[in-house]
């Protein structure tokens, strides 16, 4: 979690989808208010276009009230 | 258009705007030289004179409320990608000043021979249009970066 950008092939798959709408249907707006994001980011980081920070990930994952490996998953 | 623009956040819209901004001035800029020197007058009464910059005014004040507009009351202004992506702007932006203004430099010698001669008040518009290209390269590194807005991403 390096925190990349854009064109790179990210080995990061999330949950975050399931997990929002698991969540109340949580929108990815939602979501980045409480991660202290924008909702860009939120996009990107769902879509596999941006590696987030550890920082992030947790922050991420404490909003879902799981484990950063719950959320995150390193596919080798 | 209104879809993506809710697409885009603070700092794409801020880039976007000012490459408009820029691209406005741009077509105003040859809009005044060709009045000028093409059709050699110069634009009568107060409407002629004052008109395309109360325009670009207007259009540059809109587009930076419309940029500077909250999506969300706790919308945050930039974050740590944000903040990666204007970094990586910023290398764009020397290296295209690295290349850009020695570039330009040339040019007149290759327009005019060794021995040619310009006027001393074209020095300054030079390097001011070597500015333009290398903040447009800065904007569009930004707007590629973020992938247009994020268009794929949803």
């Amino acid at each position: 979690m390096a925190g990349g950008t854009g064109m790179e092939n990210n080995q990061l798959k999330n949950q975050i989808r399931r997990l929002r709408f698991e969540n109340g249907e949580m929108t990815q707006q939602q979501l980045a208010d409480k991660a202290g994001v924008t909702r860009q980011t939120i996009i990107a980081i769902e879509a596999g276009k941006y590696s987030p920070s550890l920082t992030l990930a947790f922050r991420i994952a404490r909003t879902f009230g799981v484990r950063v490996e719950d959320v995150f998953e390193y596919v080798g | 258009m209104a879809g993506e623009a809710k697409k885009m956040n603070r700092a794409q819209k801020t880039v976007l705007c000012n490459l408009v901004i820029v691209l406005l001035t741009l077509a105003m800029l040859a809009y005044v030289l060709f009045q000028f020197f093409v059709l050699k007058k110069i634009p009568e009464g107060l409407a002629g004179r004052f008109l395309p910059p109360v325009v670009l005014i207007l259009l540059g004040g809109s587009l930076l409320v419309w940029a500077l507009k909250r999506q969300s009351p706790r919308e945050v202004e930039t974050d740590e990608r944000d903040k990666l992506i204007a970094n990586r702007a910023a290398t764009t932006f020397l290296i295209s000043a690295w290349i850009v203004f020695p570039a330009i430099s040339v040019i007149p010698r290759f327009i005019l021979g060794d021995n040619g001669c310009i006027t001393a008040w074209l020095l300054p518009l030079i390097n001011v249009g070597a500015l333009i290209i290398i903040m447009m390269v800065y904007s569009i590194a930004i707007l590629i970066q973020y992938g247009w807005g994020d268009r794929n991403g949803k």
